[in-house]
């Protein structure tokens, strides 16, 4: 390996807009590491996962990015109130 | 000193029933030094409305008189100083806002030598054409040197209130909830969804800002079930409070809306109550939510319209005449004239004659309006002037009149002839505007919508729902309806069904047949924008239609731009009823629609928060934990001064009488070198670690080898970064085959702690070791100088002979009657032993070691001595010594890394980078000083001619140095470059007092160089 391959390696990081796989701590309680696919834009978490699994998102996650499939039923559902502006 | 008959009578605006107010309970209160009187259930804005109070303060830029336009959160001008005493002092605190209580004192946050009669307003009218947007910009930033004396002067002319001079005496605190379902918002819509969130048994928290429950029908004159509507929110509540899964909070704000449905609430507690606060309670709390659903009912905020003079008090919001006259039975005027370009500023009116006072005229900007409001208004015999405006409204200290005009069908021109209309109180409705603020924290920007004539709230990843007129609904049977469906679908997302469907209650309202309304934002004047009478669109930062138009023509196009450069939306009330307006106007004077130009977006919080609530509980001792040894006590009582290592408290030094730090020492230093001294080691980090690969695992992570340590051993290890970077360092023992005990640096025990678990769990998860911090299990004290061993040898039966417990040895015993590990370690370059017993025999062991110790006199010393005695012997700091930037080879401890270890160690590939492997890094060395009395400063800069030109080239610097006693010398290590290979070469230290001191290069061992001392 170079210094220039281990220089990336060390000091490189990806700032990925949207989907991007990360590791988190829980520092103030039980020490253990996990793993969370999380959407940068929005701050979705679309799941945790232990070390040792797979990540159930690939690069095209069902949800998100701008919003769950949930989230737009809902606004259908509840929209505005069309007859009655003001 | 009024009589209380007198202070009654001034309630001049108080009608003689109606009203949430209690008449039996008379408050007296105080503003700019006037005494009045209100009722309990006031705000203090009613109060001083009914008290015909006009000016409430001066106007930020201009100091114009400015009164009550509002009756809610909204409000820009009613900002007011409150406090009776220093430490109870309270600035910017909204008068539509703050319950009423006996004893209340405010005055306003501006104005000199009084809001009524202000000099700064002189200053104002004249300098006022002078005081463009971006003025302060232009005018004081230069020259740039006097921007501080000039800031002076502004902040005390234009300041918004004062903070107290002395400490807060008030109680605050933090509380968390985990609610299902979280309504924000008791208005109709959020009490009907945390009616259907309640029944379907989820748990539900409801808050709301007001003092009571209802939102819009606090004052509305609508009915629900055929009852005035008040009764239908009183049965809510009711069932509400039934219910053992709702939690409700009134005064009460949801200041902050944050990822993943996790939100701040500011609760009032004892606001309304006096600033003198009961015993043992809490002013302030703040509630931290993290809910599974959200519903979002937060209402709208009713928009002004802009004309010119509109800041002149009398000027006001519509809908909050309706509240003053429904809530406190205060009419704040006699004459009244309505501008409004839709239906509900009809309502204004129609409650203003029922009150008994004058309706002059409604000005209506529509053609032909044919709702049901306008008729009912004819009905009633009041004058209808249609489409036309309130173009101007004159008067000094309150408004005495209008200039009516008829305009153009879209708003933008007067078209005839103006008409004069007397009156005191001009209410204007420019129709609503949601209020968005909280949708927006999570990223989700809101949505120009034309219907609505207002932003709504945008798409969002949260699990949350609107409902209610934030969704740009004005009719009460859709909020109602919507809140129902909102708060079900809610508690459904939560995993709660509703049993029986909710039926949306029958309701009935004065408009029921609605014309729709007129987009329009800003009245035509016959002169243009910029040369008529000033039209404000923001009144606390006193922006101007024209200054917005001046900033556009300035090439301000981004609508955040505008905002930052005309402070629009800025200060207390962050514009919550001039943003559209001003938006509308940056659109127009752009020639692009309001959807095109955009909105700004808003953080928290929504409103205000006191730093007390910020902080809690969580002030002085509270603010940070502090860490104590088990010898603390003991320290104190013998003149220890403590210095801050981390969280822990550890003794500096002890002084003794009249003595100097330089003096303590000294005589610290000397007593352990000749005799014995004792050091409290206890908060050195301990790390416990087990498990058949434990000892693989330190061989992976320490640089040096640990295959053959073996059990009853010690060995000093250190830990690099992948980067090959020094990251801490500390001598580990072998307690078992399969058991070690670690030690850290006292500041970096939590760091190294994570550092293995990271590596075990991520990296070799198959490796069988476990991690534990012991550091508080433990007392450590060390003791050290060459009598040591005798002073053991009384406290313990165990053969501490050189022969028998040789350097780097650890053994168990029993020491003054306590188990005990005893290390024979030296930090000192000491004959030394650290002797550890179980943290609660600490200061037991601790008094038997100074008991023993009498005959030798054994010398607690602290962490001062203890930097100096290591520095002799050449023992670095990590974090002192090195700075993340030092190989162990630049420290020259090549000697601790052992590159043959079969499986790599975590520092090994960085430490082999070309870069570090250059032979001129700056290397640790020894400096002694020509004059050995010199005084070097720890930081100096190394050059190697000092009569080089400025900029002289560094080659490193001083990171240790001291007098040491023992050596009657200064001593010194620093890091220079190619160090190792210039040893008795000179280098320079120029000072910042232009002194240059001399030095050698040398080892960093000053004593004891064959270790003949710490062998002994």
């Amino acid at each position: 390996m170079t210094d220039e391959q281990w220089g990336e390696f060390l000091y490189y990081r990806k700032n990925p807009r949207g989907l991007h796989h990360e590791l988190w701590v829980h520092a103030a309680g039980c020490r253990q590491y996990f793993n969370v696919a999380r959407n940068t834009q929005t701050y979705e978490i679309y799941c945790t996962y232990r070390l040792d699994e797979m990540p159930e998102f690939g690069d095209n996650p069902v949800v998100g990015p701008t919003g769950s499939a949930l989230n737009k039923a809902r606004q259908a559902d509840v929209g505005i109130d069309q007859e009655s502006g003001a | 000193m009024m009589s209380w008959k007198q202070l009654k009578v001034q309630q001049r605006n108080r009608l003689d029933k109606g009203g949430r107010i209690n008449r039996q309970k008379p408050v007296v209160f105080q503003f700019d030094g006037r005494r009045l009187m209100g009722f309990e259930g006031d705000t203090l804005a009613s109060a001083l409305l009914a008290n015909g109070v006009d000016v409430v303060g001066r106007s930020f830029k201009y100091s114009r008189p400015r009164g009550i336009m509002t009756a809610g959160v909204e409000e820009p001008n009613a900002v007011l100083q409150i406090g009776s005493t220093e430490a109870t002092q309270t600035p910017n605190i909204k008068a539509t806002e703050q319950s009423l209580y006996n004893g209340l004192e405010c005055k306003p946050v501006n104005g000199w030598p009084s809001a009524e009669h202000d000099v700064m307003g002189v200053v104002g009218k004249i300098g006022g054409a002078l005081m463009t947007p971006g003025f302060y910009y232009k005018t004081f930033m230069w020259p740039k040197s006097q921007w501080e004396n000039y800031e002076k002067f502004i902040r005390k002319a234009a300041g918004l209130g004062r903070s107290p001079a002395v400490p807060d005496v008030d109680r605050y605190d933090h509380m968390h909830h985990h609610p299902d379902v979280m309504v924000v918002g008791g208005g109709p819509a959020g009490l009907a969804a945390a009616l259907c969130a309640a029944r379907s048994g989820a748990r539900v928290l409801l808050a709301d800002e007001r003092s009571e429950f209802g939102g819009s029908l606090l004052h509305s004159s609508e009915h629900i079930d055929g009852k005035p509507a008040m009764e239908w929110v009183e049965e809510a509540v009711a069932e509400l409070s039934a219910h053992a899964n709702v939690t409700m909070l009134t005064r009460a704000t949801v200041n902050g809306y944050h990822d993943h449905n996790f939100l701040t609430i500011s609760e009032r507690r004892t606001d309304h109550l006096g600033d003198a606060v009961p015993a043992n309670t809490t002013r302030q709390r703040l509630h931290k939510i993290r809910a599974a659903s959200v519903v979002l009912a937060t209402g709208a905020h009713e928009r002004p319209l802009v004309y010119a003079n509109n800041d002149l008090p009398g000027c006001m919001v519509a809908s909050s005449l309706s509240h003053y006259i429904h809530r406190f039975a205060v009419v704040p005027g006699n004459r009244l004239v309505v501008m409004t370009n839709n239906d509900s500023g009809y309502d204004c009116a129609l409650d203003w004659q029922a009150a008994g006072r004058e309706v002059v005229a409604i000005v209506d900007t529509r053609k032909s309006p044919d709702g049901t409001v306008t008729d009912l208004a004819r009905e009633r015999g009041i004058t209808l002037i249609t489409g036309s405006a309130v173009i101007e409204a004159k008067g000094r200290k309150r408004v005495s009149g209008v200039l009516v005009a008829p305009i153009n069908a879209t708003g933008t021109f007067v078209v005839g002839e103006s008409q004069w209309l007397g009156c005191d109180t001009v209410a204007t409705s420019g129709g609503w505007s949601p209020a968005v603020h909280l949708s927006c924290h999570t990223g989700s920007r809101p949505v120009w919508s034309e219907d609505v004539a207002g932003f709504i709230p945008g798409p969002t990843t949260e699990q949350r729902w609107c409902a209610g007129s934030i969704t740009g609904s004005r009719n009460l049977a859709a909020c109602l309806g919507q809140g129902g469906e909102a708060g079900s679908q809610a508690a459904q997302a939560a995993g709660f069904t509703l049993g029986t469907a909710w039926k949306v209650p029958s309701t009935t309202t004065r408009n029921t047949v609605k014309c729709d309304a007129m987009p329009l934002f800003i009245a035509p004047h016959t002169l243009p924008v910029s040369r008529a009478p000033k039209q404000f669109v923001d009144m606390q930062n006193d922006v101007t239609a024209a200054g917005i138009e001046m900033s556009t023509r300035e090439g301000f196009e981004s609508i955040e731009h505008v905002k930052r450069y005309t402070a629009m939306g800025f200060g207390t009330d962050q514009g919550k009823t001039g943003n559209i307006n001003g938006m509308a106007i940056v659109a127009n004077s752009l020639n692009k629609s309001i959807a095109e130009t955009g909105t700004t977006v808003f953080r928290p919080n929504y409103t205000p928060v006191s730093f007390g609530v910020v902080a809690g509980a969580h002030t002085d001792l509270l603010f940070d934990p502090q860490r104590f040894t088990p010898m603390h006590r003991w320290h104190l009582e013998h003149g220890a001064e403590f210095e801050n290592v981390g969280q822990w408290k550890r003794p500096l030094y002890y002084k003794q009488g009249d003595e100097t730090l330089e003096q303590a020492i000294a005589r610290e230093q000397l007593a352990t070198r000749n005799g014995v001294g004792v050091l409290d080691a206890s908060t050195l980090g301990k790390i416990d670690i087990q498990g058949k690969d434990a000892r693989e695992f330190l061989g992976r992570v320490y640089t040096n080898a640990w295959a053959k340590l073996a059990p009853g051993r010690c060995r000093y290890g250190l830990m690099c970064g992948e980067d090959g970077m020094v990251m801490d360092d500390g001598v580990t023992s072998c307690l078992a085959d399969n058991h070690f005990l670690m030690t850290t640096t006292s500041g970096g025990a939590a760091r190294v702690l994570s550092w293995l678990e990271i590596y075990h769990q991520t990296e070799w998860p198959e490796m069988e070791v476990f991690f534990n911090s012991v550091t508080d299990h433990w007392a450590t004290m060390s003791i050290a100088g060459p009598d040591s061993r005798k002073l053991l040898e009384k406290l313990t039966d165990l053969d501490v002979s050189a022969e028998a417990f040789g350097f780097m040895d650890w053994k168990e015993a029993v020491v003054a009657g306590v188990p005990a590990r005893i290390f024979r370690i030296s930090f000192t370059g000491d004959l030394s032993y650290e002797i550890n017993v179980p943290a609660h025999y600490g200061l037991q062991v601790w008094e038997a070691l100074f008991e023993a110790g009498e005959e030798f006199n054994l010398t607690p010393y602290g962490t001062e001595t203890m930097h100096v005695l290591r520095a002799e012997k050449g023992f670095i700091i990590v974090g002192q010594d090195t700075d993340g930037s030092m190989t162990p080879i630049d420290l020259n401890h090549g000697w601790a890394v052992v590159d043959s270890k079969p499986f790599s160690y975590i520092g090994k590939r960085g430490m082999k980078r070309a870069d570090c492997l250059r032979s001129d890094r700056k290397q640790l060395v020894g400096l002694l000083t020509t004059d050995p009395q010199a005084d070097l400063p720890e930081g100096a800069q190394a050059v190697r001619d000092p009569n080089q030109a400025i900029p002289m080239t560094m080659v490193g610097h001083v990171t240790s140095s001291y007098h040491s006693a023992y050596l009657d010398r200064r001593i010194a290590m620093a890091v220079i470059r190619d160090g190792l290979q210039r040893m008795g070469e000179k280098v320079y230290f120029p000072l910042a007092n232009g002194e240059v001191v001399e030095a050698q290069i040398c080892s960093t061992v000053f004593l004891d160089a064959d270790s003949q001392r710490q062998k002994s």
